[in-house]
């Protein structure tokens, strides 16, 4: 399964500048793990440890966060969008 | 209705049907419209329950200088207050919100302390508490204060369950996260099926100018188990659902209340039934300068991109 990965400026200096990459896998986890394995730098700059989701970051796949689906193990579809963004308060 | 202070028209705001818009006769939809409290946003209330337990607890005496690092809303509704109590007050806000919130808190008598946009509240957050050290200001912090949770705990939570108790879900936008913690424990309690849905704005753009992911902030006080759902809602749909509302429903309601009912739009497309009551912060009269029911769609949508509205 090809899907799309948006990163945030936080993390672009990790994959040479890009904003989208694309990884494959069949749930977000193999996505992310596959995009790690070509840009090993990703993982530090994402805070990646275990099975965890790193607290100040949220993934969300087709707009919903993983958090509240199976984390890391939510199954993708072709033409899947994930998208990491840094937490951010409001009020 | 007669009243002798403004501070008793915080609260108890009204429920109303907004079913034309729900994809499914099957699925009801009822809007909280929080817009009418005082000063137009839910922080009102908590404000209100935040100065009353500092006052109780001797930590704000008359006279005293507060500082508050917040997007609008509730920096608005504490200048009011503090205008009325005798107090004196900072507010650290990002430079990049609409001109109207700005000129509200200046109006109700607030000094405005821009921080930086491109790092967001969270860069607000962090710049007040360093004046907060330096100072010794004294400090309500809404993103860390129980009062905020407790204003809807005690508050908002039962009114719905008392106006609403056939409620299946509950859904509302994510700032502090004290709306949906204090609401969303209240309602889970009452009856533990009740779903609660979160809509967030994107936030990557915004932020750019925060260095790594580790600059992010979860606010203390928000409970992230409370949630089933957590969506991100874009600037379009955002300013689609408000345009609904104003033609279709007559509610003339802010950017983030268009958010969190494109949240709930989303949620009901995938129920066969249910009672959905959807949260509505505050009013559109913020927001005119964003053109988002005037002007052009697309160029609102650009404009939201730039600005903080939750």
């Amino acid at each position: 399964m090809a899907v799309e990965v948006q990163l945030p400026a936080q993390l672009r200096e990790f994959v040479d500048g890009q904003t989208v990459i694309e990884g494959t896998g069949v749930t977000v986890g193999e996505v992310l793990r596959d995009i790690v394995g070509r840009y090993p730098a990703l993982e530090e700059g994402l805070g990646l440890k275990g099975n965890d989701i790193p607290k100040y970051v949220n993934i969300y796949l087709d707009d919903e966060d993983i958090r509240y689906l199976d984390k890391f193990e939510t199954s993708v579809s072709n033409g899947s969008q994930v998208v990491i963004m840094p937490a951010v308060a409001g009020g | 209705m007669r009243v002798e202070s403004i501070t008793e028209l915080i609260g108890n705001t009204p429920l109303v049907g907004i079913h034309a818009l729900s994809p499914k006769p099957s699925v009801k939809i009822y809007a909280k419209l929080d817009g009418q409290n005082p000063t137009g946003s839910v922080k009102d209330r908590v404000a209100w329950n935040m100065m009353r337990k500092a006052e109780e607890d001797g930590i704000l005496r008359s006279g005293d200088t507060f500082l508050e690092p917040t997007s609008g809303n509730t920096g608005i509704a504490l200048a009011m207050l503090a205008s009325l109590r005798g107090y004196h007050m900072k507010a650290v806000l990002p430079d990049n919100v609409s001109p109207e919130r700005r000129q509200l808190l200046e109006m109700f008598g607030a000094e405005v302390i821009p921080s930086p946009g491109e790092e967001g509240s969270n860069g607000a957050v962090r710049m007040a508490q360093r004046l907060v050290a330096k100072h010794g200001y004294v400090f309500l912090n809404q993103y860390e204060n129980a009062a905020n949770v407790d204003a809807h705990y005690s508050g908002t939570g039962p009114e719905i369950w008392k106006d609403c108790p056939e409620i299946t879900g509950f859904v509302a936008g994510l700032g502090t996260g004290g709306t949906l913690t204090g609401v969303g424990r209240y309602l889970k309690e009452r009856n533990g099926r009740i779903k609660v849905i979160a809509a967030e704005p994107p936030t990557g753009e915004l932020v750019q100018g925060l260095r790594s992911l580790d600059d992010g902030y979860i606010p203390p006080i928000f409970d992230r188990d409370v949630l089933d759902s957590k969506v991100v809602v874009r600037p379009a749909p955002s300013v689609a659902w408000s345009r609904r509302l104003l033609r279709e429903c007559g509610i003339f309601a802010g950017l983030s209340s268009g958010a969190a009912l494109s949240a709930a739009i989303r949620y009901a497309e995938r129920l066969d039934e249910g009672v959905l009551v959807v949260f509505f912060p505050d009013g559109g009269w913020k927001y005119l300068s964003t053109g988002a029911w005037t002007g052009d769609a697309a160029e609102a949508e650009e404009r939201l991109s730039q600005i903080i509205y939750f």
